[in-house]
């Protein structure tokens, strides 16, 4: 090599390293000092050892108003790349805020669209770790047209390849589409926050007086809103998660979830489900204890486990394969759906659907949660939605039901009518129109009305119905429930039907797509 | 010569005895219990029967189901080893009456010295020395000075109740006599419920040195050079060594005759162990009591003297007079045994059961290695957890030590702890190579400290285990992302079903 | 210098981090491939050069720097420990890829600090089950709520003290009023 090449090498080394700090060492001790780490941080956090590969540092704006054009930073706020999260391809942008305050520019914009759309050719998950003041105002509406073609990013891609947010900082105003399109939202507690409008304004307008933390913080949104799905204490917490939760999903719709070596024995049988359903009906139990007695060692990745807490959604796996879980919990408003908890599930049953994830439904549910804010609420349509998409899911399906499975909850649930794929009841099960009580009066209202001791004789006719009606073998007659099994069997008998139905082929009629009641 | 003998015993000891018998050329009957059937020295033997379950009590300890076994496939011997029926005059008897040889002394000599009591009254007579001592109760402050006077110092007052190392108290001088015989009778009455006390001379640095007995059914008792057994734990022999180093040929002359008169007492007519206790200090010995059957250190006389104990044992049984005089017994060398139990040395000996994953048995020259175990025994809980001896023999003690120290680095059980690193550090202790030792040798020089010691090569461990992880989880990772070849899961059927599923623009 | 940059996906991933941890201390091995058969392993800061190979299962031979050890390693399928055998000393070592373990640390932090225990529903107060001043342990019943015809129990979240009881028997409470306050308490380890 002679002194010309060296010389360009070195030049090369030199470049590298000033566009590595971004705005400067200076900005990156204020960054640490808010408790955050710097986009390149979390990216080493976030990929396998050594795997991140950087594209586009040298990038600058070429934004001339307000005098920009004497302040250009390479890289110009977001770092973006691909690597590998378990030794699979993704690709991720983290945005920078030591320059410019993570704010989105044209040429910013430009890099994060390029490697969206190389996700979207070669397939592989797209991450963005937000951080962000959010437009730059110096670019005027370059930096609104550059959101709206990330936007139609998201939207492309949306069910073609995994996308999941981070918001690791500040992320207000339109900026919030883009996480929101995404399928999954992290956020860190204390250091991030997202809203439309902030407080600010919200004061001058509507005379509000609000928080940033209140109005959109982790938990905000994690337990108030729905519109985060996971709250977590800091930024390497989070990224951690991240990982985590990719290693249930495939890396585009066309692949299965990869699947990993079993280390929990498929035939395993558990004694402790045969007296988890209490005999009184009014007890409650945690559908949890359940879950972690039948998932593979015990290991349930529990997503918006704030939200709506009265419907559990999550992913798990059996025998090595992802499946995603949505779960009643009757140790929470006694495991009714309401409007929240028909958004949340809804929305998850949709995303396996996309993605090739098998779904098992655990059913014990008393019906619709009665109330006046839930009808002026819309519970009609929001519960339309879980039934519209479960039906719509064309991935396998099953259902254990473990004790109520009443009326309209009981159709929604996966039922062996929209095409369940393998229904499971459990001897405890009471699969019926309504509860007893309910029954009762309404069936027998004019004997109740006549007689002398309508206490005792309301007693009889309930032990009546309950024996009659509130168990599964009036639907296993009719065949809506394909087996009654004990429940020590619940873990080999589920596998048993996933692999069975692990090439199952199905699809809807030809449409550009449904009506989906929004 | 006997025609069939049954060995009624198990693990290293029945696999010595079936050994000797096929170097005698009899044919061998094992007995195993439930527990047992896959055991070493069931495979060894020529015929093998099934003596019940597990529990000794059931199977090993069933004197009537194993002479029925003897009669049945018509063995005219048994060979009880030790622990289990060797000791039970009983079933000697039993075994007479029926007559199948028991191969081991006569009934009253197991009987007699059986008691502690019987015993030292009968060797006492032979004019055997006794640890100098009361046998009966302390009345009075006085009859303690009394006494003292007579046992002289120093002194150990014992609780009468008391027992396994409880209930003692030394006194050095008269002095401290009136208030310790005080203090040691509250202190029983507090702890056994019973404030009987008695005096006994102390043995200042005990050392428990045995020797080692043959005689025939013709009267000859001839004697063999000492056993030093001084390193124990809670009474347990853990490592034993011939000659000792504490005797010179004068001592061990005044021993040996001394262990043949207690050995006279009863008529002795076969192979046995008087056991002394030595004072380190005074070099005194005194008779603590006889083994009247093999001892599980028996090779390392074997080793120094070139005689098969287990053999002539059982020629003699056999009625053959001992085929040598006690001038023609040699005394060629060291050896030493260290007994491997299934115990963890870093944590207060505990034993630990599990499977035996792997095994290496050292080799070399002179390095003998009585093993009852093999590779995926489950270490049974029912017995004794001792899995082996290796036994070493050196023309000089440095050199067997030496020796030791490279055997025992050879010897590898996976699967579960031992207390082999226990040993090889004993082998490097400085007061064990110079040969200062004595009873309470473990409890001074072992600390539980010792247990937290830093283990050398720490971080190759970490090494290895790092690289095994890797290539673990190199190895999942391939077969995530490669897929397993199943049919079902890359199948066309359902790659044609999705793409039909999907609308497009 | 050339940094050895891993294939993504396909076929290997050549490092990997792991987190050991032996008799209480932990410490950050990285492992790199250099080639069939040799490891370059870096333990905290020093670095190993491995010629590892595996002539029997579980049974290692390396040579490290010219030095030969042969090697003992077990381990159960699916856990993270190996127990390890050089020269007689065992090790147990627990070995964890260094994300995962990081992970694992952070979740099981678990719930600390003041609880104040609101109500997730409306509801009628069946039944209080502590006083304030009460030691409850983490899981203890406090409040039975009934609910949508449904006993709820609330549960406290941490081992701790009822320092306030606002809920009483018979009350009506609506969702999110305040039920009760648990305050953490350190149990005093010098009892008796």
């Amino acid at each position: 090599m002679n002194q010309r090449q060296e010389d360009q090498l070195a030049r090369l080394r030199a470049r590298n390293e000033k566009a590595e700090l971004g705005g400067g060492q200076d900005k990156i001790e204020k960054h640490h000092q808010s408790g955050r780490l710097t986009a390149r941080e979390r990216i080493q956090v976030l990929l396998d050892d050594d795997s991140f590969t950087e594209l586009d540092k040298f990038v600058l704006h070429r934004c001339e108003n307000f005098g920009m054009d004497k302040l250009k930073i390479p890289g110009d706020g977001v770092v973006t790349g691909y690597g590998a999260i378990d030794g699979r391809l993704v690709y991720v942008f983290a945005q920078d805020a030591t320059v410019f305050g993570g704010s989105l520019s044209k040429a910013y914009a430009e890099k994060i669209v390029k490697i969206m759309d190389m996700a979207a050719r070669n397939g592989a998950p797209i991450i963005g770790l937000n951080d962000s003041g959010g437009a730059r105002i110096q670019e005027g509406v370059q930096s609104l047209a550059g959101y709206s073609d990330i936007f139609l990013r998201n939207m492309l891609c949306s069910g073609v390849v995994p996308q999941i947010s981070a918001i690791m900082g500040p992320c207000a105003g339109g900026a919030v589409y883009s996480p929101a399109i995404t399928d999954f939202v992290f956020m860190v507690k204390d250091t991030s926050y997202m809203f439309i409008t902030g407080p600010e304004v919200i004061r001058t307008v509507s005379h509000e007086e609000v928080t940033k933390e209140e109005l959109g913080g982790a938990m905000t949104h994690n337990a108030r809103s729905g519109c985060a799905h996971f709250a977590c204490g800091d930024d390497e917490e989070c990224l951690l998660l991240i990982r985590e939760l990719l290693s249930f999903v495939p890396l585009n719709n066309q692949d299965d979830p990869p699947r990993k070596p079993v280390t929990d024995d498929p035939n395993r049988g558990e004694i402790s489900l045969r007296t988890l359903v209490p005999d009184n009906p009014n007890q409650p139990y945690d559908m949890k204890d359940l879950l972690k007695a039948v998932v593979d060692d015990g290991l349930f990745f529990e997503v918006q486990e704030h939200f709506a807490q009265n419907l559990l959604i999550g992913f798990a796996r059996l025998n090595g394969r992802s499946i995603g879980i949505v779960a009643n919990q009757p140790s929470h408003l006694a495991g009714a759906l309401d409007v929240d908890s028909s958004l949340k599930g809804a929305r998850f049953v949709r995303f396996c659907d996309c993605f090739n994830i098998p779904l098992i439904f655990f059913e014990d549910v008393p019906g619709f949660l009665p109330g006046v804010d839930q009808e002026l609420g819309g519970i009609i349509k929001h519960g339309a939605k879980l039934l519209y998409a479960i039906a719509e899911a064309t991935v396998p399906r099953l259902t254990v039901i473990t004790r109520k499975a009443y009326g309209g909850a009981y159709c929604v649930m996966n039922s062996k009518n929209i095409r369940c794929d393998y229904a499971i009841a459990y001897p405890s099960a009471e699969i019926a129109v309504m509860g007893p009580e309910g029954a009762v009066n309404i069936i027998h209202r004019t004997e109740l009305a006549r007689t002398a001791d309508p206490e005792r004789a309301r007693r009889a006719l309930l032990d009546n119905y309950r024996e009659q009606f509130a168990n599964p073998y009036n639907a296993a007659e009719l065949g809506y429930v394909d087996e009654i099994i004990d429940p020590a069997q619940t873990r080999p008998t589920l596998i048993r039907a996933l692999e069975m139905c692990k090439t199952k082929r199905a699809s809807n009629l030809p449409r550009k797509h449904g009506n989906l009641p929004l | 010569m006997f025609s069939k003998i049954l060995i009624a015993n198990r693990g290293e000891i029945a696999i010595r005895l079936i050994r000797a018998c096929k170097e005698l050329g009899v044919p061998t009957v094992a007995v195993y219990s439930e527990a047992d059937r896959a055991a070493l020295h069931v495979r060894a033997a020529d015929q093998a029967f099934c003596v019940g379950p597990a529990p000794s009590r059931d199977s090993y300890l069933n004197g009537d189901r194993i002479l029925e076994v003897a009669l049945a496939c018509g063995a005219d011997a048994i060979h009880p080893g030790y622990g289990f029926l060797s000791e039970r005059a009983a079933f000697a008897e039993d075994c007479a009456r029926a007559g199948v040889t028991f191969i081991g002394p006569n009934p009253r000599a197991i009987q007699v010295m059986g008691n502690k009591t019987t015993s030292r009254v009968a060797v006492h007579a032979m004019g055997v020395p006794l640890v100098p001592g009361m046998r009966e109760n302390l009345a009075s402050e006085e009859q303690a000075v009394a006494w003292a006077k007579e046992l002289g110092f120093p002194l150990m007052m014992k609780a009468a109740s008391g027992g396994g190392g409880k209930g003692l108290r030394m006194i050095a001088r008269m002095e401290d006599l009136p208030a310790a015989y005080r203090a040691a009778k509250s202190e029983s009455l507090h702890a056994f419920g019973d404030d009987a006390v008695y005096l006994e001379r102390y043995i200042e640095h005990p050392r428990h040195i045995e020797i080692q007995l043959l005689g025939d059914r013709h009267g000859r008792l001839i004697y063999f050079p000492e056993r030093e057994c001084s390193i124990q734990r809670r009474h347990q022999k853990v490592i034993e060594e011939a000659p000792s180093t504490l005797l010179d040929p004068e001592l061990r002359r005044r021993m040996g005759e001394a262990a043949v008169q207690a050995a006279r007492a009863v008529d002795y007519d076969s192979a046995g162990t008087v056991e002394f206790i030595v004072s380190g200090k005074t070099r005194e010995f005194f008779f603590l009591e006889m083994n009247t059957r093999l001892q599980v250190e028996h090779p390392v006389t074997e080793m120094i003297t070139g005689i098969d104990l287990c053999k002539e044992m059982i020629r003699s049984a056999a009625g053959c007079p001992l085929a040598f005089r006690q001038e023609d017994v040699p005394l060629h060398g060291h050896a030493m045994e260290c007994r491997i139990y299934a115990e963890d040395p870093d944590n207060k000996f505990l034993p630990t059961p599990g499977k035996i994953l792997g095994l290496r048995v050292p080799g070399g020259p002179w390095v003998r290695d009585e093993s009852g175990m093999y590779e995926g025994l489950d270490v049974p809980i029912h017995y004794d957890p001792m899995l082996s001896k290796l036994v070493v023999w050196g023309s000089t003690r440095e050199r067997c030590i030496t020796r030791m120290s490279r055997a025992l680095s050879e010897y590898s059980v996976k699967g579960i702890k031992t207390t082999i690193p226990f040993h090889a550090r004993v082998m490097k202790n400085e007061k064990f190579i110079k040969g200062d030792i004595d009873t309470n040798f473990i409890d001074n020089q072992f600390q539980p400290q010792d247990a937290a010691r830093i283990k050398p090569n720490e971080d190759i461990a970490l090494v290895a285990a790092a690289i095994k992880a890797h290539l673990r989880d190199k190895d999942r990772t391939q077969r995530m992302l490669g897929g397993e070849c199943e049919c079902a899961e890359s199948s066309p059927w359902k790659s044609s079903g999705r793409v039909l599923r999907q609308t497009g623009f | 210098m050339e940094v050895q940059r891993p294939c993504i996906a396909a076929d290997r991933i050549l490092t990997m981090a792991y987190i050991a941890s032996h008799q209480g201390k932990t410490v950050r091995i990285k492992v790199l491939e250099t080639g069939p058969g040799l490891f370059r392993v870096t333990l905290g800061d020093q670095d190993y050069h491995v010629d590892y190979l595996e002539p029997q299962p579980n049974l290692l031979s390396l040579l490290i720097d010219g030095r030969s050890f042969e090697v003992d390693v077990d381990a159960q399928e699916g856990s993270d420990r190996f127990e390890v055998v050089i020269k007689g000393d065992h090790f147990e070592v627990e070995m964890v890829e260094e994300k995962k373990k990081k992970l694992a640390m952070k979740l099981a932090r678990g719930v600390t600090g003041r609880q104040d225990l609101r109500s997730p529903m409306a509801g009628n107060v069946r039944q209080v089950l502590a006083q304030p001043g009460d030691r409850v342990a983490a899981g203890q019943v406090i409040i039975i709520l009934e609910a949508t015809k449904m006993e709820n129990e609330i549960k406290s979240p941490i081992d701790g003290i009822v320092a306030s009881l606002t809920a009483r028997p018979g009350s009506t409470v609506a969702n999110g009023d305040p039920l009760c306050v648990v305050e953490p308490w350190e149990p005093q380890f010098n009892e008796g």
